[in-house]
């Protein structure tokens, strides 16, 4: 039971969501986007947080776009993981996606809820980290909807400003095209919260990969896409691409020696997946 | 624009009865359909998004209903284990035995009659797959795997 109290509103329009979460904030209160509110919920009941208004956004039709058109792709900020998987219209992103929670779970966690949430992981978030430059993300705010390039808002936190909402995230349609695998390991049983998750993609100009569970937040690096894409033996490639993430976790679920063994060895079973 | 800013009364389709109760918009759909409408086969366990013991029907979907704002669920079809009379699935589930304690049992049910409707050619690997959002600390996966299995293949061969 959520012990404390808070006010539900269904939003249908992205204005009538940005306007009533401002006219909430004007009289004190707390209000906060929810959209399949999964984390929200589960720190209420604990009184982590004591929101005083959610405002479901998954009526507003932009939000639920599932889109793939003839040269971008678009997923709409409060479509389900779920949803994302049974499409497929990104099959590296149904990788990661699908190793989210567990399947229940992903019929409610929202694409925008995996990026806006306080869990570090983001597992989800690693494909389009990996197309950063092509990805787009469009915000509705104050002033009205923006698309921008994903890397202003998103570095493996989400940075918005007051009142803003993610609307939804589109890639080109190539993305497709590029050979690609994710990986997320736990310590023991299969649903678990992952020790980290790889996703690597290998194109016309070498390797990418995007980290999550490593360090504190979800990251990509130049210089580890420079040694991924090198001619040292897969291994070698690894264990140098390993040597540059510092610090790297050290907590219940796997101490860093631990992850950075583990990581070395999914590294290598990469790379040699997408084809090096 | 729908919204609940105090306790008020609304509507709940669940199987197939459209109910009327009056819960907190903090209340979730577990507390109201246990609370409220007396449904309790929907179980309480970690109320966290873990166990999967209050899983229900939402649409069609598994759903934790720990999980879910009752205010959330209205104008959409809920299923309880309530709903479920005599299914093949439950059958196989007292033909394997695929139950200890029982407590999971009604959230293992729904994960599987999901399954069941939307995935009517599932392989054992999708059977896991969906079953491993549900915990039964007795330990009894193996039964449960093949009661589902024993399941479809009854209504596939029907």
């Amino acid at each position: 039971m959520i012990a404390s109290r808070f006010q539900y509103y269904r939003p249908e329009t992205l204005d009538e969501a940005c306007q009533l979460y401002m006219r909430l904030q004007e009289a004190k209160k707390m209000p906060l986007y929810y959209g399949g509110g999964t984390e929200i919920l589960t720190r209420a009941r604990e009184s982590a947080i004591r929101p005083d208004a959610v405002l479901d956004i998954k009526h507003i039709p932009e939000c639920r776009r599932l889109e793939m058109a003839e040269d971008t792709i678009v997923f709409g900020a409060a479509v389900t993981l779920d949803e994302i998987c049974r499409t497929n219209y990104w099959p590296l992103l149904s990788d990661a996606a699908g190793r989210v929670a567990d399947h229940t779970t992903r019929c409610k966690i929202t694409l925008g809820g995996h990026l806006a949430g306080t869990i570090p992981y983001r597992e989800a978030s690693l494909p389009f980290m990996i197309f950063a430059r092509d990805a787009k993300i469009t915000v509705q705010g104050p002033a009205g909807p923006r698309r921008i390039p994903l890397v202003q808002v998103y570095d493996g936190q989400l940075h918005l400003g007051s009142a803003e909402f993610v609307v939804d995230l589109s890639v080109p349609r190539s993305v497709r095209d590029y050979r690609g695998a994710s990986v997320k390991t736990t310590r023991i049983d299969w649903v678990d919260y992952p020790l980290f998750t790889v996703t690597m993609v290998r194109d016309s100009s070498g390797v990418r990969a995007a980290f999550s569970g490593v360090l504190a937040d979800p990251f990509t690096s130049a210089s580890i896409d420079k040694i991924l894409s090198g001619k040292a033996d897969l291994s070698q490639r690894a264990r140098e691409s390993v040597a540059q993430m510092n610090p790297i976790i050290d907590d219940l679920h796997g101490s860093s020696a631990y992850r950075r063994f583990r990581l070395t060895t999914v590294i290598s079973q990469l790379l040699q997946e997408i084809g090096e | 624009m729908l919204s609940y800013p105090e306790p008020g009364p609304l509507t709940l389709n669940v199987n197939g009865d459209m109910l009327s109760l009056t819960p907190r918009p903090a209340d979730t759909l577990l507390y109201s359909l246990r609370q409220e409408l007396g449904l309790t086969g929907a179980k309480p366990g970690c109320e966290n998004g873990d166990c999967g013991a209050c899983t229900v029907m939402v649409d069609g979907l598994p759903i934790k209903s720990c999980l879910m704002l009752t205010a959330e669920a209205e104008g959409r079809e809920i299923r309880t284990v309530e709903g479920l009379n005599n299914t093949v699935l439950q059958d196989a589930f007292m033909d394997a035995w695929a139950f200890q304690c029982g407590y999971c049992t009604s959230g293992f049910l729904m994960t599987a009659h999901a399954l069941m409707e939307r995935e009517p050619e599932a392989d054992e690997a999708t059977i896991v797959e969906w079953l491993r959002s549900n915990l039964c600390r007795c330990t009894g996966y193996e039964e449960i795997v093949q009661a589902v299995k024993a399941a479809l293949e009854q209504t596939q061969r029907s």
